[in-house]
This record gives structure tokens, C-alpha cells and sequence, in this order.
């Protein structure tokens, strides 16, 4: 196992564990460890709920004709893949959204924490729409986007204040 | 096409929206087996199920619950003609091997009291009663994307439908606890 070079670190970095160690009793080095172990588990849960998203977005494919007992639309291939897609191409620091199936057959994906609320929608068409608002009153989103763009600015920026 | 006809149809709140703008046929009742048109004191309820309508962690409602009002309408019952019994049957009915959560309730003249940015109302609600579900009622959105063919408002239909929503309640009830409450 190589040997750790805290020395080399940034300043900042370096002060920043420095001051962890002092307040936990612990060594520079089992700090260290302790961080970059924390680091490793955080990756792990984030890799299993996006593994958890794209398994529940795939579960619609289950779904029925008249799954929902009012003559509700399956989602198809197209559109489940086109949500799987998006969630694949969304940037690291906005967190996962949650899944969502219209009986329409429209899938969708969804945001709703700290008083942020945003949707997007997925009808199979090689589009999407997006809405957002925050608890100010302010709004943000598009009628429609081709598969592939990112998401509006103003969205986006509301979404980052989640991670 | 008259009133019936339209809210026949399996796109309706489109096919009405485009005929019969306005909420025009909420002055008509709809269907032969409804005890007459829908009242503004009335409590509607949408019964709310697991996976699909509910987010288990945190115990609220998902969104697109509710977005059956851009399209095919969405089902609600009516409270006062309605039982818990029935309204039990007619889950386990519908229910297709997803898990009864509870029901979302609220009052017709709040639905109908939603307009968009012009003042226009965005929801209407019809008398859609079948043979084997008299209570049975569809609310319908009557602006943005539901009257347009290319994708136009839906924007503005998330926004309204996101308005809908927060009107209902946030957290399903028991259906003992919605008669006990609402009734």
C-alpha cells in the first residue's frame, strides 16, 4: 500500500483534516483514511440509488394495458428509454430524481425537497418538457426540448441548490 | 358531437376542450347513471395507490397522479354518493395489483376556482358516471397543452396541474377518515 502523502495536500485541505484530527483525537493518517472511506460509501449509495431509479424506471415496462383500471396507456420502450437517457446525461451535483408514470403512458422524473419543486415528462416523441418553481414564486422550464439538451439555465441553477 | 359523446371519447379533455371550450358541458349532465351535475360543495376524492401514485418514502403524492386531467380525465368519485364499502370495491376493482394507499380529497368549488394567467378557468368537472361507478367524475383541464396538438402550454400545464394538486390533500387519508372528515 502506498504511503500517504498528507504533507503534499493543498494548504486548505491539509488545515481542513489537520482540524478534524485535533477535534476527533485521531492521527493525520486515520484521518485521512476515515475521509477517503466516507468518500468511497457515499459513491457506493449514490451508485445504488441511480441503479434503483433505472430498475423502477424499467419496471414500467411491466405495466399493462389498463394498468390503471381506466383504460391507462403502457409506457413504451421508447419513452422509458428516452427518461433512462436523460437520467444517465444529468450533471453529477443535481441529485437523482424520483420516477413517475402517467395512465397516459407519459413517463416522468421529479424533484421535490427544500421547497423546490420540478418535473420532467417524457410523451416518446424524442422530446421533453421540463417545469420548475421555487418556494419565491420564481419559475422555470420549457415546452419542449430535443432528447439530448441540457436543461434550461435557470433550472438547472435551481436544481444545483439541492445537492 | 354533444356533451355525452365528447366525454365518451377515451381523449376527452382534449376532444372537449377543442369542442366545447369554457367548461360548457359542466351545465349538462353527461351520463344517464349520474345523480345530476357536479355541485361546487361537493368533495371529490381520487383514490391514490402504491407504486404509481405514491412515493413511500416520503409518504406524498408523486405528481403525475394527477396528470390524467391533460388527457383522459382524471377519475375522482364523489363523496356524498359514494360509500366507503363502495369505494372499497370499486379499489380493489381498479386496483390491477397495485396497493390501495388511501384517497386525496378536495372540494369541487376550489378546482373550479383555478385559472391560468388570461383568467381562464383551467379545470373542469364533469358528471362521468358509468353503470357500475355512479359517483364517478372526471376532472378535466380545459387550458394549455391539453388543447394543442404540437406541445404547445406544457409548460404552463405542469404549472396549473401543480396548482391542482396542492389543493387536494398531501397526504392520502383512509377512506374512513375522508368520510369522517368530509361527510
Amino acid at each position: 500500500m502506498p504511503s500517504l502523502q498528507i504533507q503534499s495536500m493543498p494548504q486548505d485541505l491539509y488545515g481542513y483534516i489537520q482540524e478534524l484530527a485535533f477535534s476527533q483525537n485521531d492521527s493525520l493518517e486515520t484521518q485521512v483514511i476515515k475521509l477517503l472511506y466516507q468518500a468511497k460509501q457515499e459513491k457506493c449509495q449514490q451508485t445504488a440509488r441511480f441503479d434503483k431509479l433505472i430498475q423502477q424506471l424499467n419496471d414500467y415496462l411491466n405495466l399493462k394495458e389498463n394498468w390503471d383500471g381506466y383504460s391507462g396507456v403502457a409506457p413504451t420502450e421508447k419513452q422509458i428509454n428516452d427518461a433512462i437517457k436523460f437520467v444517465k446525461s444529468l450533471p453529477q451535483e443535481i441529485p437523482l430524481p424520483e420516477p413517475m408514470v402517467a395512465g397516459s403512458g407519459t413517463v416522468g422524473l421529479y424533484w421535490e425537497s427544500q421547497g423546490i419543486y420540478a418535473e420532467i415528462g417524457f410523451e416518446g416523441d424524442g422530446t421533453f418538457w421540463c417545469y420548475g418553481e421555487d418556494n419565491e414564486g420564481n419559475e422555470a422550464g420549457e415546452d419542449r426540448l430535443d432528447l439530448g439538451s441540457q436543461l434550461p439555465a435557470d433550472l438547472l441553477k435551481m436544481l444545483k441548490t439541492l445537492a | 358531437m354533444d356533451c355525452q359523446l365528447a366525454t365518451n371519447q377515451h381523449n376527452r379533455c382534449k376532444v372537449l376542450c377543442l369542442q366545447f371550450p369554457h367548461c360548457a358541458c359542466e351545465q349538462h349532465s353527461v351520463s344517464s347513471y349520474s345523480p345530476g351535475i357536479v355541485q361546487d360543495d361537493e368533495y371529490l376524492v381520487r383514490l391514490i395507490f402504491s407504486p404509481t401514485h405514491f412515493n413511500e418514502q416520503t409518504g406524498k403524492l408523486k405528481p403525475f397522479a394527477f396528470l390524467d386531467c391533460k388527457d383522459k380525465g382524471l377519475s375522482v368519485n364523489r363523496l356524498q354518493y359514494t360509500s366507503v364499502d363502495e369505494l372499497k370495491q370499486t379499489a380493489a376493482f381498479i386496483s390491477c395489483g397495485r396497493q390501495i394507499v388511501g384517497v386525496v380529497v378536495a372540494q369541487c368549488a376550489d378546482i373550479r376556482a383555478i385559472v391560468d394567467e388570461e383568467n381562464q378557468r383551467a379545470f373542469c368537472v364533469y358528471d362521468t358516471a358509468t353503470k357500475n361507478n355512479q359517483s364517478h367524475a372526471d376532472i378535466c383541464q380545459a387550458v394549455a397543452d391539453t388543447c394543442t396538438k404540437t406541445g404547445k402550454g406544457r409548460k404552463r400545464g405542469s404549472q396549473l396541474r401543480r396548482k391542482l394538486m396542492k389543493i387536494f390533500s398531501e397526504h392520502p387519508l383512509t377512506l374512513e377518515e375522508a368520510f369522517s372528515k368530509f361527510t
